[in-house]
């Protein structure tokens, strides 16, 4: 049996499995102050605006709203399948297509996005046009970013999940918590940006 | 925890360049701070020599940087040195040689580990730094040179219409490759403690320099982000042409110049306690170890230490008093501000507590942590005028500012920083540092540094606006001029001084005496070491019976000391672990 695997209820976490869950989380918390700085930006902007949005910007078209709501449901459906794929021991590649399941998301989630700002350029709507504009390029793009990078993220953990999945040679014991660390930390990761997703829907489409 | 130890590098490049090893780490960030303080250091004597000497172009230096303009600082380059000078001495000097450096070299020899949590991330944090040092570096070449809009880089005076060239956004990135450097150390410094204490090691019975260090690192951890997201927003003005910072009384579309004050000083504002907090340990320890004496209340200082980690994140709106806010908003920061005066007081108390009735050891360390208590008696008191109000508004952007800030946490750090120096210095290279020479560079550093910064508030109080390059153009500023002369004298001879410093450093390193394992006589755990440690620092992890600061226990004859790692049965006898 592996020494230490993902899943605490039923072995104990190895040392270095502890470490890093605990690194992860300062890590988030700390990346988590630059979404909220973003935030506190937009709400310093926005209360001194006497309309918002301003009356020479157009109201957001329909289809992008339609987008945002798809994203958004995207992105806890991706949640609810990563949570799937790590909610039990990493030996099967089961949990490989799971994560294939959340990066679908994920991707149909980005092209979504920029089908967003396409069809916002398209009637002329630039970052440079306003401080409205600024921040709605501003606090989408940072997220899309954050999906890009988490996307990445599960192209890499791949090799050592399908290790894991006992498909090719059987990790070394050290090895494997290794890969099952990259593994939870880069899904800690992904259901940040889930979070971080809803807070940045809520505060570009309703406030 | 993971019991084995793993093998010396063995090439020079792993070894000394892209390292693993916490100790060599951090060497290089201390190597890298030395070095940023000579740097912003002369741009200082440069800055002080313009105000006192109009027209006199600076010694030697002058002409061969200024040629130009026949070795005077013009007045844009006036404003790229202090802008430099702050930024350069606050993230590229005091940054990395008390928490890159001595938080990698403390943290895991003083709680009984073998190296940091993460050590990779501890590799890149150093190498995220020097990227962020060749942006810096960088800017002074680009056309325009560096950033000239001051080291809080307000805009409008920082947005593209005044710092038209590259040099600012280079300062921007430089910012935000110092976050990404400082979020790495701070996630691995802060995990370390929490994981990696050697057994029996509770909380309070770290010693305060790591106190210190970790409240650091919390506060780095959530903090330096904001300023990242702040320089995020900042870097898409400049590039993108956003609005966010753009201030409509200049036709622009209206973005908001004072979102900018606000993020930088939630962020300034924990950050000046990122700066001093280690210095704080430092020599809340070392008062201790060099009165032979435990330290008195440890416990309460370590909680005062807590409670000033926590309200340093409520009071930035002081740095904003003149911005217009409400008055209910300001007297709130301003009530605030004046709580953190209690848990400083109760620590401070406790430093004259621990000294009193000591059999002091003036040695070179112990001058250093008596001068931090000095100066920073001084720079606290003098932020009393500036938390409230009333004054504030008076003082605010002159002199009195930069006189305070600077007592504060650039005098008590620099004084924390030898002090740390001194202390460690034989641990770290495994020579003594000269003593003597240690003496007269601290009481020729003392001195003048005292002269120069109460001058500036003497001045500041007087008038002195903060960034006036000279005092001739200005009719009520005139009468300053001899007293800023003088600031001048000691500033120099301030900045001469630090020769004996670098003379002992490097003949010290190189020939100095050949340091014994614990040549202070001090019971935290490096000291049971060799000096220098071995890569894998201890080969059994100690078990812990004893606080950090066991001094005078009546069960030891022969000496006045016993190690944490001493067994309580025999202590004294060196215990189990002794090498």
């Amino acid at each position: 049996m592996i020494a230490g695997t993902v899943d605490s209820k039923r072995v104990a976490l190895a040392p270095r499995a502890i470490d890093a869950r605990i690194g992860m989380m300062l890590f988030l918390a700390s990346w988590g102050m630059v979404f909220l700085t973003l935030f506190f930006s937009y709400a310093v902007l926005r209360f001194q605006a006497p309309v918002w949005p301003p009356a020479d910007v157009p109201p957001l078209p329909t289809n992008v709203k339609i987008f945002a709501w798809t994203n958004t449901i995207l992105m806890i459906v991706s949640s609810v399948f990563l949570k799937n794929a790590f909610g039990r021991r990493l030996n099967s590649p089961r949990s490989i297509v799971f994560v294939g399941a959340t990066m679908l998301c994920g991707l149909v989630f980005l092209f979504l996005q920029i089908e967003t700002w396409l069809e916002l350029w398209r009637p002329g709507m630039y970052m440079s046009d306003g401080t409205y504009q600024s921040l709605f390029y501003l606090l989408t793009g940072f997220h899309a970013l954050h999906v890009a990078a988490g996307l990445l993220l599960f192209i890499w953990t791949l090799p050592g999940l399908r290790a894991l999945a006992g498909i090719g040679p059987r990790p070394t014991a050290d090895r494997a918590i290794h890969y099952e660390v990259r593994a939870y930390s880069v899904s800690m990761f992904w259901h940040f940006v889930d979070v971080a997703w809803l807070a940045t829907f809520a505060v570009v489409y309703f406030t | 925890m993971d019991d084995h130890i793993h093998p010396e590098p063995t090439s020079f490049i792993s070894k000394y360049i892209f390292s693993h090893d916490h100790k060599v780490i951090a060497k290089q960030f201390i190597f890298l701070g030395l070095f940023g303080l000579l740097f912003g250091g002369v741009m200082a004597m440069i800055i002080r020599w313009t105000i006192a000497y109009p027209g006199e172009p600076f010694p030697v230096l002058g002409k061969l940087l200024f040629s130009d303009t026949n070795g005077l600082l013009s007045n844009d380059r006036y404003a790229m040195f202090f802008t430099m000078h702050g930024t350069i001495m606050i993230f590229f000097a005091i940054t990395p040689i008390l928490i890159g450096g001595f938080g990698n070299f403390t943290i895991p020899l003083m709680i009984g580990a073998r190296d940091m949590a993460f050590p990779t991330l501890n590799m890149l944090s150093f190498w995220a730094y020097f990227v962020s040092v060749l942006f810096l570096a960088g800017s002074f070449f680009v056309p325009g040179g560096a950033s000239a809009g001051g080291w809080v880089a307000y805009p409008p005076l920082a947005s593209t219409q005044f710092q038209a060239g590259w040099g600012h956004t280079f300062w921007l990135f430089a910012i935000y490759f110092v976050g990404a450097s400082s979020t790495m150390g701070a996630i691995n410094y802060i995990t370390t403690v929490i994981r990696l204490r050697a057994p029996g090691m509770g909380w309070f019975d770290m010693p305060l320099t790591i106190w210190g260090l970790w409240l650091t690192a919390v506060l780095n951890a959530l903090f330096l982000p904001v300023l990242t997201g702040g320089a995020i927003l900042m870097i898409l003005d400049r590039v993108a042409g956003t609005h966010f910072y753009t201030a409509a009384s200049l036709g622009q579309k209206g973005g908001d110049p004072i979102l900018w004050q606000h993020l930088f000083w939630i962020f300034g504002h924990p950050e000046v306690y990122i700066l001093i907090l280690p210095a704080w340990g430092i020599v809340s320890d070392l008062l201790s170890f060099f009165s032979r004496k435990p330290a008195f209340g440890y416990r309460v200082t370590a909680c005062a230490m807590i409670a000033i980690t926590i309200l340093s994140a409520l009071v930035y709106g002081h740095h904003m008093f003149t911005t217009g806010m409400s008055p209910m908003l300001s007297e709130s920061f301003q009530i605030l501000t004046m709580i953190i005066s209690i848990p400083a007081a109760i620590f401070f108390e406790n430093w004259l507590h621990t000294i009193w009735h000591g059999q002091i050891r003036l040695a070179t360390p112990m001058l250093f942590s008596l001068g931090l208590v000095f100066v920073f008696g001084l720079g606290g008191l003098s932020g009393l005028y500036l938390g409230s109000i009333a004054t504030d508004l008076y003082l605010h952007d002159t002199y009195f500012v930069v006189g305070h800030f600077h007592l504060t946490m650039a005098a008590a750090v620099l004084f924390g920083s030898f002090a740390a120096i001194y202390f460690w210095f034989p641990k770290m290279f495994g020579r003594m540092m000269n003593d003597t020479l240690g003496k007269i560079h601290f009481w020729l550093s003392v001195v003048p540094l005292t002269a120069v910064f109460v001058g500036m508030l003497i001045v500041g109080y007087a008038g002195h606006h903060r960034r006036t390059p000279s005092l001739q153009a200005y009719e009520y500023l005139k009468p300053l001029q001899q007293m800023n002369v003088w600031i001048t004298v000691a500033a120099l001879s301030l900045g001469a001084a630090q020769v004996l410093f670098i003379i002992n450093f490097f003949m010290s390193l190189f020939a100095g005496p050949k340091a014994p394992n614990n040549p202070w006589g001090v019971g935290t755990l490096e000291w049971m070491l060799p000096s220098p440690p071995k890569y894998y620092n201890f080969e059994k992890i100690p078990n812990i019976y004893y606080g950090p600061h066991e001094y005078g226990n009546p069960s030891v004859k022969d000496r006045d000391w016993v190690g944490q790692w001493e067994d309580p049965k025999n202590p004294g006898s060196g215990g189990p672990n002794a090498h």
